[in-house]
This record gives structure tokens, sequence and C-alpha cells, in this order.
């Protein structure tokens, strides 16, 4: 791990949806190659955090930066170098596997047909998915789809990925290639991961932050889980 | 890639994907196809074959349905994105919000270009009448009249995806905005079933244009922020 770069940094980040607060005075750092979990139940403020990264929505107060670049002024550049997962499919369901991929990477800025090629067949393979791509992505399982989904997030090599509940609705089967493929790519890729899964939170992450009613309660290295009373997040 | 060309780019990708989406599904085209040729047939039975003022009659009732059968397609251009919850895909790209509300626009006046191209012939046998000026500029002042509608038609959508009563606002936003278009492309249509040449319907295209840079600058403007929520 590249302790020395910052991929992300948030201060005093905060996110209000009229009066209540999805997210509150947030400030941590990710650095680059590492992967950073993000843990809590639901409505701790996991997703906002990762809308906020991903510059899918805007903060009320505070700032947080990637790779430097500003979320609020810079997002397009931003957004050049991040993959999203979110929790919810952002597949088009009357397309194929490979007419979404090849969608996603035009609007990337990819043209030769070559290399989309190849890009689609590299990151099918990884995700074992190279045999249905031409399937319409509604014929498809929701583990298949949510592999498709992942190769969507990854198909432009982005340098951060956010993957807001990645294995939710997946089989162990696809829960195990997602696993190899993050340890794979440790210290190549940043990735930032919400789950409400503990067990495999601890297993592929570099640190975990807790995260309870929209707020960081603590942020804690891989050699002290051991010492984390998970359940009072959950009280 | 330039800037000009990459937005091109990608409001050719999103043109694309929804001309193939709709390919599959075919909803949107199926009811813009009913509603134009039952409402061209509704007039002929209402009017008879052939009206002592047909001239007259018939533009008006041809850009009414152009109109309406548009509204169709308005309903869905982003709204489907949001139900589907493939806009945070679109709001993911780092590609400018423009350049998609482009594409939309674009893939709308497609839509409303093939009804039409079905909707003018058919209204043109069953009155019994033709256009007695240039075809080009009959072309023309259709081209520029539907992409006119598509774009105010795209930007409300744009407008309302938020809310729960998108179907009743998008024809009560789209009213106020269309006259500027409607009024100059039925008159420009009227003088050219009357075998009018440029010179006569100069004004009315003049007007399509200005009020066409006008909505094109509103809809720049606003939609960035309509897009971020």
């Amino acid at each position: 791990m590249r302790k020395e770069e910052i991929a992300v940094e948030a201060k005093n980040l905060t996110k209000q949806y009229g009066y209540f607060y999805g997210l509150r005075d947030a400030s941590f750092r990710v650095y680059s190659g590492e992967i950073f979990g993000l843990f809590g139940p639901n409505g701790a403020g996991k997703t906002t955090l990762i809308r906020l990264i991903a510059t899918l929505t805007r903060p009320t107060k505070g700032e947080v930066h990637v790779f430097g670049l500003d979320v609020t002024n810079e997002a397009e550049k931003i957004k050049e170098v991040i993959g999203i997962l979110t929790d919810r499919s952002l597949l088009y369901d009357d397309l194929t596997g490979r007419e979404n991929l090849e969608f996603y990477l035009k609007m990337y800025g990819f043209s030769g047909k070559d290399e989309i090629k190849r890009k689609i067949g590299e990151t099918t393979h990884l995700l074992k998915v190279e045999d249905r791509l031409d399937d319409t992505v509604r014929t498809l399982s929701s583990g298949l789809r949510r592999r498709f989904d992942i190769a969507r997030a990854i198909i432009h090599s982005p340098k951060l990925i956010l993957l807001d509940e990645p294995f939710s609705g997946l089989d162990i089967d696809s829960v195990d290639i997602l696993k190899n493929f993050l340890v794979k790519r440790k210290g190549e890729l940043t990735v930032i991961v919400s789950t409400h899964n503990f067990e495999v939170a601890r297993e592929i992450c570099d640190r975990i932050a807790f995260l309870k009613d929209g707020k960081i309660a603590e942020i804690v290295n891989a050699e002290n889980y051991s010492q984390v009373k998970v359940e009072k997040y959950f009280a | 890639m330039g800037a000009q060309s990459r937005n091109l780019h990608i409001a050719w990708a999103i043109l694309l994907k929804d001309l193939r989406l709709e390919l599959r599904r075919k909803y949107e085209i199926f009811s813009m196809f009913t509603f134009a040729l039952l409402s061209i047939i509704s007039f002929s039975f209402s009017l008879g074959p052939a009206p002592s003022n047909v001239l007259d009659v018939i533009p008006t009732s041809l850009w009414v349905i152009i109109l309406f059968t548009g509204i169709i397609s308005f309903t869905t251009v982003f709204i489907r994105e949001m139900d589907k919850g493939t806009m945070d895909g679109l709001r993911s790209l780092p590609s400018s919000p423009q350049a998609i509300f482009l594409g939309k626009t674009f893939y709308c006046f497609i839509l409303m270009g093939i009804v039409e191209f079905v909707l003018i012939p058919a209204s043109m046998i069953l009155f019994n009448y033709s256009f007695n000026s240039d075809l080009a500029l009959v072309i023309l002042t259709f081209v520029l009249g539907t992409f006119n509608i598509a774009l105010i038609g795209s930007m409300v959508s744009a407008l309302t995806m938020y809310s729960e009563s998108k179907t009743i606002l998008i024809p009560l936003l789209t009213f106020p905005l269309i006259p500027g278009s409607l009024i100059p492309s039925v008159t420009a249509t009227m003088k050219l079933a009357f075998g009018a040449n440029l010179s006569l319907i100069l004004p009315e295209l003049r007007l399509i244009v200005a009020f066409l840079l006008a909505i094109l600058l509103a809809s720049w403007l606003i939609f960035e922020y309509v897009f971020y929520e």
C-alpha cells in the first residue's frame, strides 16, 4: 500500500436532506491502494457518503477531494477516474450485457472497436460472465446481473472503485469472485466498500470506518478488528 | 477529442442507446403511431374527404397531432431513466449534462420524425391535397418545428422527472412554451400548402429559429441543476 498518496480526503463533510442529516461532519482519509470499508446499519450514512465521493450528490457543508480534485468544482474530472456500484442496478434491462458495457465504454470516451472488444473480453472474463454477454440483462439471475454491474463499474479501469453493498444479493460463487478480484488488485486499486456484513468487511478491508446515525464513530485498522464490538452499532 | 466533438459523441451514444431500447420494446413508437393515425383518421371523418378549406385546416391539425404525439415521448424520455434507476449511471459518467440532454432531445426528435414520415403522407391521401411548394422548404419547416417541440418537451421532461405527478405536469408546463414555436410552424406550413416560396415563409422561419435558440440556451443553463437534483 502506498500510504503517501491520499486518494480521498473528507473534511467536516455534511449532507442534509431537509431537516434530516444523511451525514454529519465526516472527516477521514483514504490512501491510494487501500481497501477502505464503511460499516454500519441501514441509514447510518454509508450510501450518502459514497454518493458524495462519486459526485452524484453535492455536500451541504464541508469538502471532499478525490485525488486532489474537489467534488463540487471538478466533478467531471473525478468521474473519469472512479467507478461506482450502487445499490440499484445501473444496467438497461432490454439491452444485452455486451450492449450495456459498450454503451458505458463509449460514454467514457472509448471509441476504437478493438479496444472496446478487448476491454469487454478482459473484464467479463475476470468476473466469469463472458459466456452470458449476449443475453438480455432482463433474463439474467440477480447474481449474474450484479456481476455485470460490477463489470460496468470497473470496465474503464478506474483508479478508485466505490462499491455500495456489493455483496448483497450475490450467491456464494459471486461473492468469492468479487472478493478474489478485490484481494488480487489490492495495492493497485483504491476501493471504498460499504457493507453491513462485518465478516466480509474484516476479510478484505485494510481499515473500516464504523458509521452510526450519519456520523463516523471510529476508524479501525485491520489488526484491531477483533476488539470492535459490532453489536453496539445495531443497538 | 475536443470538447464539442466529445459532447456530440456522447449525444450520439445516448441517441443510439435509446433508439435500440425503443426498437426492443416498441412501446412509445407504437403508441405514437396509433395516436397519430387515429387522430388524422378522426379528422378525416369529422371534416369529410375534401373540405373546402382543407389548406387552412390541415396544417393546424397536423401540428396539433405532432405536438400531442410528441408528448407521448416526453413522458418517458428522462422519467424512464429515473424509474429504472439508470439515471445514476448517467450521472456517474464524465460527460457534460448538456450532451446527455442533447442526446435525449435528438431521440424525441427522431421518434416524432418517424411518425411524421407516415402521418404527413397519410393526411395528403386522406384529404387529397399536396404542398405546392419546394419539397426542401416543406422538410425544413417540419424539421425546425419538430426540433423545437422536441427541445421544449425534453426540457419539461427533465424538469418534471422528480415529481410524482409528472403525467399532469408535462402537458401543463409544455403548453405555455409551445405557442412560440407552434404558431409560426402552422403559419409557415399553411403558406407552403398554398405554394409560398422561401421569401414568404422567411419571417416564420426566423421566429422558429429565434425561439429554438432561446429554448436551447434556457435548457443549457437549467439542465445541469436539474440533472444533479
